[in-house]
């Protein structure tokens, strides 16, 4: 297993409980899509998975390590989370210094961080925009620059936050491509059920914050289960 | 608007360039700037004429670097006004005349007033020749090696990358009132304190994310020292030389100086 979670909470600061006691695992070379209605906690999991939200009650345990405040910052080389929001992600002058920005946190030198930039960026085929302004980017071409500050890092767990939204289809089909060419386990918190599909092999229902079904792709073909999963 | 962002970074990538000042030590440039700026701002307040010489220094360093001169004052008119709210009062209350040209007398305070202006331009191209020569991570990485408290470089480290930030999220409030309001000529007063309320909130809500984006991918408030390259003797010139710079004219006035090179030579 990569992810194992146990009783899982999440209450934010004004009490509100975005994750009422999850349990699940995942395994290596698993896809997944986390599908629910809005407030569902979708995101709250990707968060508490990344170390940015603490659990107020339960385990989060990724390749065998639990994850607490000592081992938060060695689990981040493992999990690469790219935000809902690619303008979120993208704070640098040029891309190329964004991409770079994760290599250099996590101690790698200079060169070694030019090197693995050039390639992620040279891989997901943006090499030409890596001395360009995040400013000046297209939707897609922002969302596929977060990818790359993610992938960077070689993660063996990669999370993503709604990657199809606000992208037009054609920026869709070529993220499905690029995201199927993605050899991490991934989990997908998306509404796009089409992507889901697309791009996931697995799928875990959330409302209220609980597992409400798991199973394979099949189930986003069950039209009364979507409607009681509030979709 | 967005380009008006967009120029906000044109410095960091001056920083990019590749010339004989660019190549220098990030901790030789920074601690020349230290230097320089630390003798001219302790010239008293009528040395107009001993602070001349000191426009040798960004004069040669933005020729050397390739930097348009330009660019940098037009940053410096930023900060124009401030000084000269600093200096106007120097006119009003020291009114004592030191000469006359031509019927017009020259008092204390305008020499003091111009002295402000003159050291706030010196000190401010200083500072932006060593921001538009030495990349920003390079920058913090010696304030952190030079045992600055790790709080000063985190709230200098966060006002860089959230300026940009913070800037496209008032170009899109700003926009988005714009298409709604009736004149479409700026923000009206009445509307002023619920703008700034509301940009204040999602301001708030968005260096959370990008916070939290940043942590992801591995930044700590303790930060991190770049391996960095040693001083070698093109740095150590370049400091030596500016640090000579500094003092002969601190030291000597012009006249002084110039005779004693003169004889020396």
């Amino acid at each position: 297993m990569i992810i194992e979670i146990e009783d899982l909470a999440v209450v934010y600061p004004d009490g509100t409980k975005a994750i009422d006691g999850i349990s699940l695992s995942v395994e290596r070379g698993e896809s997944v899509a986390l599908i629910g209605a809005n407030g569902a906690g979708k995101t709250s999991l990707l968060l508490a998975l990344a170390g940015v939200l603490e659990a107020a009650e339960g385990v989060i345990k990724i390749e065998g390590v639990k994850l607490d405040a000592k081992t938060a910052r060695r689990i981040g080389r493992s999990v690469g989370l790219v935000f809902q929001n690619p303008d979120d992600q993208l704070f640098m002058p040029r891309v190329c210094d964004d991409v770079a920005f994760g290599p250099l946190n996590f101690g790698f030198s200079k060169d070694e961080a030019k090197r693995l930039t050039d390639e992620t960026l040279r891989r997901l085929g943006i090499a030409h925009i890596g001395e360009r302004s995040p400013l000046k980017l297209s939707g897609g071409e922002k969302r596929i620059a977060a990818i790359a500050t993610v992938l960077v890092m070689q993660p063996p767990v990669m999370l993503f936050d709604e990657p199809a939204a606000f992208l037009d289809p054609k920026a869709k089909r070529t993220l499905i491509d690029l995201m199927n060419g993605l050899s991490p386990v991934k989990c997908v918190a998306t509404h796009d059920l089409s992507f889901a599909s697309a791009v996931c092999d697995r799928v875990i229902m959330l409302k209220n914050g609980k597992v409400f079904a798991d199973g394979s792709v099949e189930l986003l073909e069950d039209a009364g289960l979507m409607e009681a999963c509030g979709l | 608007m967005k380009n008006k962002i967009y120029e906000l970074y044109t410095l960091e990538r001056l920083s990019r360039d590749d010339t004989v000042i660019h190549r220098l030590h990030p901790m030789a440039k920074m601690l020349a700037a230290f230097v320089f700026i630390t003798v001219v701002v302790s010239f008293d307040r009528y040395a107009f004429g001993r602070l001349i010489p000191y426009s040798f220094y960004p004069a040669v360093l933005m020729n050397l670097a390739g930097i348009p001169g330009g660019l940098l004052f037009r940053r410096f008119l930023i900060a124009a006004p401030f000084c000269l709210f600093a200096g106007i009062s120097n006119v009003v209350f020291d009114r004592a005349v030191v000469f006359t040209v031509a019927g017009l007398a020259v008092s204390q305070g305008l020499i003091s007033l111009f002295v402000i202006l003159f050291r706030a331009w010196l000190c401010v191209m200083a500072v932006l020749i060593l921001v538009s020569t030495t990349p920003f991570a390079e920058l913090s990485s010696q304030m952190r090696r030079l045992k600055i408290p790790g709080v000063f470089v985190v709230v200098f480290e966060m006002t860089y990358r959230y300026i940009g930030v913070l800037a496209e999220e008032v170009s899109s409030m700003y926009t988005a009132y714009l298409l709604r309001s009736v004149k479409r000529k700026g923000i009206e007063m009445r509307h002023i304190g619920s703008f700034m309320g509301q940009f204040l909130l999602r301001g708030l809500d968005r260096a959370e994310r990008v916070y939290s984006a940043m942590k992801c991918r591995g930044y700590s408030l303790r930060g991190f020292l770049r391996e960095s390259e040693p001083l070698v003797r093109s740095d150590v010139v370049f400091l030596g030389a500016v640090c000579f710079f500094c003092a002969l004219f601190r030291v000597f006035s012009v006249e002084t100086a110039a005779e004693m090179i003169g004889s020396r030579l």
